[in-house]
């Protein structure tokens, strides 16, 4: 059976090895970036591969709720579920996640079950989303 | 899960959770840590000193994130507290936060760096 494909975005790579490592440790394939605005070209370059993003709110450069809404707005990656892995804790930052598009909200320090329970999830949707996608052409 | 690895200030037990039990791996990370990070509560200071808030915050919530991740606790809430006071309006008892912060700050990069120097030295030390 092929690995799941799962995009890690955020722009401090301690934290890209520690939720990779996790993940890789359980079967998933993992990609990383430290840089919101390539998350969004390798969402696009990967569309039909990638299962799942985590992406990092707080980055430097280009934020990750505009990451989360750029993808969710474009046409060949809006249906990609979504994860803010984040430090942010405030509901403000969860509800503007939420509106930005993201699918689920996991807080910084992360649990490594629920980090893959949750990742089990998403891509139990995304499958579901990719075989209603083949349908309906 | 080899539990050889002892850091005071650390809770090894839930950062190698992080790591899928790879002690090298949480090894060689508290080492990025040190290396990354070392300059972060000066920047932040910096940053403080220039109004720039903005900064200050994302340094704060940086080092919040990365000390969650790799157990050391302590020094996560203190920058939690910080972060929360630099978002606020009027912000009481900058410099005691800032200097509780940063007094963790520096002994967790000091045990860190010790502990990564003997296990170099003599590799099977339980500290």
């Amino acid at each position: 059976m092929v690995s799941k494909l799962i995009l890690i975005v955020d722009d401090e790579e301690i934290n890209r090895e520690m939720i990779g490592s996790v993940l890789e440790d359980v079967g998933y394939t993992v990609l990383k970036t430290g840089d919101a605005k390539t998350a969004i070209n390798m969402s696009l370059e990967y569309r039909d591969k990638i299962s799942v993003i985590l992406m990092d709110l707080v980055m430097p450069d280009n934020d990750g709720f505009l990451a989360i809404a750029t993808i969710k707005s474009q046409r060949f990656t809006k249906l990609i579920p979504i994860m803010a892995l984040t430090a942010s804790t405030d509901k403000e930052s969860v509800i503007k996640a939420m509106n930005s598009g993201a699918d689920d909200y996991l807080t910084k320090p992360f649990d490594p079950d629920e980090l893959i329970y949750r990742v089990h999830n998403l891509c139990k949707i995304s499958d579901f989303i990719k075989r209603w996608d083949v349908i309906a052409k | 899960m080899d539990n050889t690895l002892y850091i005071e200030g650390i809770d090894i037990k839930s950062a190698l959770g992080r790591v899928a039990g790879n002690e090298k791996l949480l090894r060689k990370l508290l080492g990025r840590f040190v290396e990354t990070q070392i300059d972060a509560v000066t920047r932040i200071k910096t940053a403080i000193a220039l109004n720039d808030l903005e900064t200050a915050i994302r340094e704060s919530h940086t080092i919040k994130g990365l000390a969650g991740n790799l157990g050391a606790n302590t020094l996560f809430h203190n920058a939690e507290t910080l972060e929360f006071l630099l978002r606020e309006p009027s912000r009481d008892h900058l410099d005691e936060v800032l200097l509780t912060l940063e007094i963790e700050f520096k002994q967790i990069m000091q045990n860190i760096t010790v502990s990564l120097v003997i296990s170099e030295v003599s590799p099977q030390t339980n500290l």
